[in-house]
């Protein structure tokens, strides 16, 4: 239960670049104690409103840590919010009754035992898990359960229940990603020019730094004039602005995968403007990680955007303008800023002059190089000149850093954009872009305002005439554009001069003596300067090496915080220069994205029958038959058996690919579908074929009825359905030159296969038109005529062993007539009867069923289909790979068996004989199909079988379940050899 | 006379303020050959192309490939039937086959973006596609009834109840939005 709420004690009154709405209050739980948010709030924002300081503990060392980016980029402020791990808490909004807790802490984040690590911190060096626990083996699943509880983030509720996620497909001439002053002046430009754009942003506002720079232009506060940027963009007609939005990947030909909640957006587009900004990042000193020291960008957010001020007493160490800018809004909300080191040589001097006019001292060409520590926060830090000459300590609960950048280039990267260290700037630049691709804005190295509109323009104008506008016949419009467009692109490359005075950064020529402490390179990974020293020496010099073995940039944040220092720390250690050590590779998604989201909404297609609800409706246990639902059986699949055998049985079969073949040419085709003759087929025959692939595997099987010379009707199996039509229809435009339509008819037609003795006299009852005596209407014979009224195709075949008709009528009156035969069939005792019976029968009878009792090897010579291939034929497809296999000899056979002593085997059981396996056998054979066959009173099956030991009556050994059972060749088929009753 | 069983019996219409769902009851006959477009008089169609006929909606699927929907199918099968004489174009009725289903409302956009890939910003009044909805193939046609956006959806049968299952789910956070 929790306790009672906790005050705001860090909060600042209100002002104009608040988000938070103070009229609505919400309350949630943080390690069980209650803490109230405003609205608006983020659940760190609130935290440290309440004066939290500890969000999480480290990976390894499970250090205490406290917010560091608040912008959702580093891991230190992971919490677990209900059943969800991870959620990054400077970014989650705060609602009513979340229940937040920190991860992986034993037995709580301000206790945690597991921070005893430190203690022997010098046997847990980077790597130590592929020395430490090689020897002995059997001891690893040990090792493993203690390991995996010590490390790892947060819990997955394995009974969770699955959410609700979504997708969406979009469309854009120009997507411009980052909602900051860049990427709006480019999606202003693009939809000017009367592109159609889309504008990502990851946050709730658009703006970006502007919103909590602090800053002013002229008389008005920069997140006005950002606020009113944002509505000009909000308001033009050609843009869709998605807030909240995750830009995650970039893939090939400019499609790019984002995340809005649970949705998934696949976003196809023209062209990219990336305008992602840059990643503010800390520098590396001893005890960089406590609570309290917080990066600069992270302090303005929270004063500017949450009225929320992180400390009492400052100190701010900067490399750039913005750290003084910093200082001086701290003092401005009541912050004592005890120092200012900078490590230029040269500074503003007006904010130099306002800073000591409060009493700061400002110490240029100084750097931190140590933070300490009391219970649970910073306590203070040591400054140093850079010369070394001058070190001192100044006590602050706070600790600012603006030491650099680094720029939020992954989706350019992944596009294939190349970067290129430049030394004077400190910073990552673009070397090139790929075609259609464009970047504004920090990302590019920019940090002058007037530049990153300039950049802004110019992209959004380049995208846009390098997407074409919308291409909507607009030719004469665009002509008249170009130009114009052209020389506006000319004026701003001449306008636009990056800054190329040198920049100052934090490098790791700083890390000096304090090696070997506690100072973090990344921070997901607690991995140190040292561990990065000791990995080199180790031989992992490389960067990607590097990467691999200490885990350096394989957190949470995947680089943002880490990257450019662990390349720096690289560098120093080896030697060599940043461009010399190169970088790793970027891959998406640039933020963790859930799995839900990228599965999105559940789309598993269904096929049903016609019949389907009365199959429901009389209970049968649907069965999943590829995507189709089919009947299994209605309770009782031997009694449907004996039905069919005693009596007469139903079965819906609508599922069978049905094709029509219209065309003088339907002959030469199916000559060449298929292995055996088809050319003097007559008009109301029926025939059965096998088709087989390019390399002689056996593909598919079916019959094909001659309705008249020019109209063909072919059946497929229903799992070969849609992959016959394919290689028919690839066939026939392929170069064949043959006239012939063909025509999938699996949907027009329901069908129903009506069988066993009295199935005749059923018919009889509701059929017209058809003589269906047995010599009017044979074996392998097709009639057209009505059934209950409707138009039908019957043609005679089985696939039971017993009389049967199978029964072709148009789709929408399948159930109709389904019913009007169950109905006539009534006073024969039919019974419907569903797959499994089908197969008992099928067995019975030895025909083989193409996917189960063949495989992707299988040709038709050892498939026991060998009297049905014309080798003789001028030609079809497969002949040259048969004639191969049957010079070369059959090796192996498709045979039946039987089980002497009653076992029955499972399908896939194999088939063996004394040999060198690994327990002393070798395998052979195995089931393809097996039943206990209640017409026969015995197991049956078809099995595959070398071919020496094929003959009738040899026996051979099956492993089941563990234990060896013989089994024995039979004859097929096992039922009605003659034939008798399926000509009756 | 025996009436064609729907393959969406039990389905409950949408009716939102901004998206409406309902069953489209349509006869669909395809036609096919190198010569289908003079025996439709339609060679001025491109592919993606719907002609509103005095017979119904014509659409050319591709080069030598069209539907028409209407509701007259044995009047216009006959008709189309003389026409094609001794020409080697099929003509068949393909009404069993399928499913169909009436999109419309100002939000419609939105709803079929959740479903499939194409681009329906740019998807004309009289115009069509077939591909992939909801991982199913579908011949998609806009046919707007007065000024809403309206689009027929056309699937197969054995699957017309699982689309209509989806795009229900789909539209309904724009059915009243």
């Amino acid at each position: 239960m929790a306790s009672s709420i906790s005050m705001q004690t860090h909060r600042l009154p209100p002002a104009p670049s608040q988000i938070i709405n103070r009229e609505k209050v919400v309350t949630f739980t943080f390690e069980g104690k209650e803490y109230s948010a405003y609205e608006g709030d983020t659940i760190a924002s609130a935290l440290a409103a309440a004066g939290i300081t500890t969000f999480s503990r480290s990976f390894k060392y499970h250090r205490r840590r406290g917010l560091l980016c608040c912008a959702g980029n580093c891991p230190n402020c992971l919490v677990q919010v209900g059943e969800e791990p991870n959620v990054r808490s400077c970014v989650t909004p705060a609602q009513q009754g979340m229940k937040v807790g920190a991860q992986n802490v034993f037995p709580s984040l301000d206790v945690d035992m597991m921070s005893s690590t430190q203690l022997v911190d010098r046997f847990l060096p980077a790597g130590f898990y592929y020395k430490a626990f090689m020897r002995p083996a059997a001891l690893w699943p040990l090792y493993e359960k203690v390991l995996r509880n010590a490390a790892g983030l947060g819990e997955v509720d394995t009974d969770a229940q699955p959410g609700y996620y979504d997708k969406v497909y979009k469309h854009a001439d120009v997507t411009v990603v980052g909602g900051g002053l860049a990427g709006m002046q480019s999606a202003l430009a693009a939809a000017d020019a009367d592109a159609r754009v889309i504008l990502i942003e990851s946050e709730a506002q658009l703006g970006g730094h502007l919103r909590y720079s602090g800053q002013s232009r002229g008389e008005t506060a920069v997140h006005i004039q950002a606020t009113s940027l944002a509505a000009k963009v909000a308001a033009h007609p050609n843009i869709e602005v998605m807030k909240n939005t995750l830009a995650f990947g970039r893939y090939d030909h400019n499609w790019i995968g984002a995340v809005q909640g649970n949705r998934l957006i696949k976003l196809r587009t023209k062209s990219l403007v990336v305008a992602t900004g840059a990643y503010e990042i800390p520098p590396v000193f001893e005890n960089n990680d406590l609570p309290g020291i917080m990066l600069g960008s992270a302090v303005r957010r929270l004063i500017h955007l949450y009225g929320v001020v992180s400390g009492t007493t400052a100190v701010v160490v900067s490399a750039n303008p913005r750290g003084l800018e910093t200082a001086l809004k701290l003092i401005r909300v009541g912050v004592k800023v005890a120092a200012v080191a900078d490590m230029r040589a040269e500074l503003d001097a007006e904010l130099v002059a306002q800073l000591q006019e409060h009493g700061v001292i400002v110490l240029p060409q100084t750097t931190v190089i140590k933070a300490e520590s009391g219970m649970t926060r910073l306590e203070s830090v040591h400054l140093r000149s850079l010369d070394g000459c001058h070190q001192r300590e100044v006590s602050c609960d706070l600790l600012v850093l603006s030491t650099g950048f680094m720029p939020a280039n992954e989706l350019l990267l992944q596009a294939g954009a190349k970067v290129a260290w430049d030394e004077t700037l400190n910073e990552f630049v673009l070397a090139s872009l790929p075609e259609n691709v464009f970047a504004a804005g920090e990302v590019t190295g920019s940090h002058n305002e007037t530049d990153i509109v300039r950049e802004g323009e110019l992209a959004g104008l380049q995208a846009a005439l390098a997407a074409g506008f919308d291409g909507n016949n607009r030719a004469q419009s665009l002509r008249l554009r170009v130009a114009p467009l052209q020389a506006r692109i000319d004026e701003l490359q001449t306008e636009i001069k990056q800054t190329r005075e040198q920049r100052t950064a934090w490098t790791a020529a700083q890390l000096a003596e304090q090696a070997g402490k506690k100072d973090f390179v990344c921070f997901c990974e607690d991995v140190t300067s040292k561990d990065i020293k000791q990995s080199i020496d180790e031989g992992y010099d490389s960067m990607e090496l590097l990467k691999r073995y200490s885990t350096v940039s394989m957190g949470p944040c995947q680089g943002k915080m880490c990257n450019v220092n662990a390349l720096r720390v690289c560098a120093h250690y080896n030697g060599q220069t940043i461009s010399e050590t190169g970088t790793t590779t970027t891959r998406p998604p640039v933020k963790p994205v859930m799995m839900g989201a990228l599965g999105g909404r559940l789309m598993e297609p269904v096929r049903v029958t016609p019949m389907h609800d009365w199959h429901v409706k009389r209970g049968a246990k649907m069965m999943n038959a590829g995507v189709w639902k089919r009947p299994e059986h209605y309770g009782n699949p031997i009694e449907e058996v004996r039905a069919v055998r005693e009596r007469v049985g139903l079965i819906d079969i609508s599922t069978l690919g049905k094709f029509h073949l219209h065309g003088k040419d339907v002959p030469a085709l199916l000559e060449r579908l298929y292995v055996n003759r088809w050319r003097k087929l007559g008009v109301g025959r029926v025939r059965y074929g096998v088709m087989l692939n390019n390399e002689a595997v056996v593909m598919d099987d079916g019959v094909t009825a001659c309705l008249r010379d020019d109209f063909y009707y072919m059946t497929a199996t229903s799992s070969g359905a849609s992959s016959v039509y394919e290689w028919i229809e690839s066939w026939l435009q392929g170069g064949w030159k043959l006239d012939v339509h063909l025509l999938d008819a699996t949907e027009l037609r329901a069908a129903m296969n009506l069988t066993g003795p009295y199935a005749r006299e059923v018919l009889q009852k509701v059929c017209e038109g058809i003589d269906l005596s047995n010599a009017a209407f044979p074996y392998m014979h097709a009639r057209e005529g009505k059934v209950a009224g409707i138009d039908a195709l019957l043609l005679r075949v089985g696939f039971t062993g017993e009389l049967g008709y199978e029964i072709h009528v148009p789709s929408g009156y399948g159930l109709h007539v389904w019913q009007a035969l169950m109905s006539a069939g009534k006073e024969f005792g039919i019974l419907p009867f569903g797959v499994e019976a089908q197969r008992v029968m099928r067995l019975e009878k030895g025909h083989i069923i193409v996917g189960q009792d063949t495989d992707g090897l299988s040709n038709p010579l050892e498939s026991g289909l060998e009297g049905l291939v014309k080798l003789d034929k001028e030609d079809f497809i497969g002949k040259t790979s048969l004639v191969f296999a049957s010079e070369y000899g059959i090796e192996k056979r498709l045979v039946g068996f039987e089980m002497p002593d009653g076992t029955l085997p499972e399908e896939g059981n194999q088939i063996v004989r004394v040999g060198n396996g690994p327990i002393g056998l070798e395998i052979i054979g195995r089931i393809t199909s097996v039943r206990r066959s209640p017409t026969l009173n015995k197991v049956i099956g078809l099995c595959w079988l070398p071919a020496e030991m094929c003959d009738v009556g040899q026996e051979f050994s099956i492993r089941v379940r563990g234990e060896l059972k013989r089994g024995r060749v039979a004859k097929l088929p096992f039922y009605d050899a003659e034939g008798v009753r399926l000509n009756s | 006379m025996i009436e064609i069983a729907s393959p969406l019996v039990g389905k409950v219409d949408l009716a939102g303020e901004q998206v409406k769902l309902s069953e489209l009851r349509t006869g669909l006959l395809h036609i096919r050959g190198k010569a289908a477009e003079q025996v439709l008089n339609a060679a001025a169609m491109a592919v993606g192309d719907v002609l509103k006929t005095d017979e119904g909606l014509l659409v050319r699927l591709r080069r030598d490939e069209f539907v028409l929907l209407t509701e007259e199918v044995n009047a216009a099968t006959e008709r189309i039937a003389q026409q094609i004489g001794d020409q080697h174009v099929t003509l068949t009725d393909i009404t069993h086959g399928r499913g169909g289903m009436t999109l419309s409302g100002k939000r419609v956009n939105d709803v079929l973006a959740k479903v499939c890939a194409l681009d329906f910003g740019k998807f004309v009044n009289y115009h069509a596609a077939q591909s992939s909805l909801a991982k199913v193939r579908a011949l998609i046609i806009r046919h707007d009834g007065g000024d809403l956006p309206t689009h027929h959806i056309i699937v197969d049968r054995s699957m017309a109840a699982y689309v209509w299952d989806v795009v229900w789910d789909a539209a309904q956070e724009f059915a009243h939005a």
